[in-house]
């Protein structure tokens, strides 16, 4: 991955685990009252979440009406997955920016700089008001972003300290006014509940929450979809936006604000500590699967968007907190992706590997045969053949190592396996030619132009033999001029085979 | 009065206010192609960052057919250096020539047809057309300089700031990058290239702008390449200078 994420994940890892030794009480959805998890559990709650999320309730008294109780716990629980997947779809389209600029890390320090924001809003207010804690944590992740920018150009202090140095001052900060909150008489009577920004829970979503997500990610999508050119070029190419008269620092602050913007809203759902993993983790994911900035904000959201709603699922399956089961989910699937990807996987990189690893082999056998054949001056490889016995000598290996390799040429169509002899095809033969011409051809330029010594000159010619494509061959043959012989004095085979009368003339 | 396609009038720009440029006075003429030339540092590619505004000057300034550079961006198009961009960003190579139409569409508009047709056949001139659905990454260094180039000539500017566009690049791509040069300049344009081969300038430009730090020399090839000058841009840099000699020996032989 060119994303340099390694650190924030496992930053983000160390953090889940710090939160699963809490008790559950403090972070855990509480949709049910029950903890163990059985199977039966299992279906019975999946019933219960899709009937409340989409269906409106579940009857769970058996009247055959919904009771108020019933109906609340339906709302609650929609509240809940709208929030999530709107969080998901957010962090996901403007991470695909803020990663692409690196600016993860920046992500991660604003989710932990808006604490103190939300204590400051609380103590101002009075309440839990939503626009106030909003507000206050909007102004505090503004100040610690001006405060690292501040360090970085008035210090020579680097961006990475100066990062580190913002979030744990105002995290530690933000604890600070929390715990004086709640050990200050006059203002603890309505502070319960502050601590779900620390960790983050849906559950706790209410209105106003749903409408700033709605508005945030209206806005997003807004300013996203209209300036998506200006975006996608002050990010790929600064001295050219600026070239075309594109304000690099407009579009900076704009991403700036707009990122605080998203975390101050998201924090409520996925809380301080985690909601760089929704501004990373989806957009990685994408980044592995895509090669086109539209369809990597689009495939980033709808992972993020899953994650979200797969999370509160699983939340309230598993009875386990709803941030970190978001996260872990996002996680998973990040791990499948970077597996199974077709492009960028590493399943498929370890294929490609195996397949030119089986072609290197494949080729080395038959230009054995090629080079015993022509040792002996005897055309045969494509009739008589040439005993695995002598092509074992040649390439200083036993007999068992060539036959297993010989073996892999069954189906290539270039060879057959007769009597422990290996029969070279007509297009078997061409191959052969044309792996030995390379590797002369090769060694010939290595000792001419980089004027290496005959026995310098085999590793490399041994390694390009393979790669080397017919246009490049061309080309190196009409530098060196149409060479006859090798550096070692062996004649370098003509594309084609020659004809009798060609190879008489040759001879005479 | 005539209305020089860049003229520059003192022109000093300093970073972390030590000097880089000293007083820099220049006016080039339309339709030349210019080889910017000088030693390692000598400023080549911070007199275009700041031609392009891309740096604050200390003093003096820049004007493009008479006015500055603010009021006449759609006029120039700058190529940066190839380094200066992630090449596994996530775009493919006509996405990366469309960003030259960017600057003539502005904000909230989209690009139309007449647009892409003229990415496709910015594409084509640079004989890249066949690979304009890859993603930018799955390119040679050439290949990827070529598409930096179909990006300058979507923008159909009239001036044109090159900064070291042979660096690095095969055979093909410096022809096609001459051939191009040759062309801009029949069409009366005026390009500006940094360029680090002394013997290479000589052949593809028509004027030389020899600076290091200061202006040394600006002026038509033949009168400006000359040992004296030479050795007083690349001042004591020994093995430079003895390159340079060699470039002289070896095209006086030619001629």
């Amino acid at each position: 991955m060119a994303l340099k994420k390694g650190h924030l994940v496992a930053l983000l890892l160390l953090e889940i685990t710090v939160m699963a030794v809490r008790p559950p009480s403090v972070h855990a959805v509480q949709f049910s009252r029950e903890r163990d998890v059985t199977w039966d559990s299992i279906v019975r709650e999946t019933r219960s979440f899709f009937a409340n999320v989409f269906l409106g309730g579940v009857d769970e008294d058996g009247d055959g009406t919904l009771s108020n109780g019933e109906r609340a716990n339906s709302s609650l629980l929609r509240s809940a997955s709208v929030a999530a997947v709107l969080v998901g779809v957010t962090c996901g389209l403007l991470g695909c920016f803020i990663t692409l600029r690196r600016m993860a890390m920046f992500g991660d320090m604003l989710g932990h700089a808006v604490l103190p924001g939300i204590a400051v809003g609380y103590i101002l207010v009075g309440s839990k008001s939503t626009p106030a804690l909003l507000l206050g944590a909007l102004g505090a992740g503004l100040l610690a972003a001006a405060l690292t920018k501040t360090i970085c150009s008035w210090s020579r202090v680097k961006e990475d300290a100066a990062l580190g140095i913002s979030l744990s001052f105002f995290y530690a900060l933000g604890s600070w006014l929390l715990f004086w909150i709640t050990r200050d008489p006059a203002l603890r009577t309505e502070a319960s509940g502050l601590d779900e920004y620390l960790f983050g829970n849906p559950a706790v979503i209410n209105p106003p929450d749903l409408w700033a997500l709605g508005l945030a990610a209206a806005v997003v999508l807004g300013i996203v979809s209209i300036g998506f050119k200006e975006f996608l070029v002050c990010t790929f190419d600064q001295g050219f936006a600026a070239s075309i008269g594109l304000n690099r620092g407009k579009a900076d602050t704009t991403l700036l604000v707009l990122l605080t913007v998203v975390i101050v809203v998201s924090i409520k759902v996925l809380g301080v500590v985690l909601v760089a993993a929704a501004l990373t983790i989806p957009p990685a994911t994408a980044y592995l699967l895509t090669d086109r900035l539209k369809r990597l904000c689009l495939v980033s959201a709808a992972i993020g968007a899953l994650s979200g709603f797969g999370g509160t699922y699983l939340s309230a399956v598993l009875y386990i907190g709803t941030g970190p089961a978001i996260v872990c989910l996002a996680f998973g699937l990040l791990l499948v992706v970077f597996v199974v990807s077709p492009r960028h996987g590493i399943l498929s990189r370890i294929l490609r590997h195996r397949s030119l690893a089986l072609r290197t082999a494949r080729e080395n056998i038959l230009a054995a045969a090629f080079r015993i054949c022509e040792r002996e001056k005897r055309s045969e490889a494509t009739s008589v053949g040439v005993t695995l016995e002598n092509i074992a000598a040649a390439r200083n290996e036993s007999v068992e190592a060539t036959r297993a390799i010989a073996r892999k040429l069954r189906g290539s169509g270039w060879a057959l396996l007769r009597d422990d002899r290996l029969v070279l095809t007509v297009e078997g033969e061409e191959r052969a030619r044309r792996v030995v011409r390379t590797h002369r051809l090769w060694e010939l330029f290595l000792s001419q132009e980089a004027r290496l010594p005959p026995d310098h000159v085999h590793p490399g010619a041994e390694e390009i033999e393979h790669y080397m494509t017919d246009e490049a061959l061309e080309e190196l043959e009409k530098f060196l001029n149409h060479p006859r012989t090798d550096p070692h004095g062996r004649a370098i085979p003509d594309s084609k085979p020659r004809t009798g009368r060609e190879q008489r003339e040759a001879d005479a | 009065m005539i209305q020089y396609p860049l003229e520059i009038h003192d022109l000093t720009v300093s970073y972390n206010r030590k000097p880089v440029l000293w007083n820099i006075d220049l006016a080039v003429p339309e339709g030349v192609v210019v080889g910017i030339v000088g030693p390692n540092g000598a400023g080549k590619s911070t007199l275009l960052k700041a031609v392009m505004n891309l740096l604050r000057f200390s003093s003096g300034w820049v004007k493009i057919y008479g006015k500055p550079i603010s009021e006449q961006r759609g006029l120039v198009g700058y190529v940066p250096q190839r380094e200066e961009v992630d090449w596994d960003f996530p775009i493919t190579v006509r996405d990366l020539v469309l960003m030259g139409r960017y600057g003539r569409l502005g904000l909230f508009r989209r690009p139309r047809r007449e647009d892409h047709e003229i990415v496709e056949r910015a594409l084509e001139k640079v004989g890249m057309g066949s690979f304009a659905d890859r993603q930018i990454g799955n390119l040679s260094g050439g290949q990827q300089q070529r598409i930096f180039l179909a990006r300058a000539l979507a923008q159909e500017s009239r001036v044109y700031l090159m900064d070291e566009p042979f660096a690095g690049v095969d055979a093909t791509t410096e022809k096609a990058i001459v051939d191009l040069l040759i062309e801009m300049r029949n069409e009366k344009r005026t390009v500006l290239v940094v360029n680090h081969d002394l013997q290479a300038s000589r052949e593809y430009f028509d004027y030389l702008l020899l600076i290091n730090r200061r202006l040394v020399a600006f002026g038509p090839t033949e009168e400006v390449f000359t040992e004296e000058l030479l050795r007083k841009t690349y001042g004591g840099h020994l093995t430079i200078l003895s390159r340079a000699a060699e470039a002289i020996g070896e095209s006086r032989g030619r001629s």
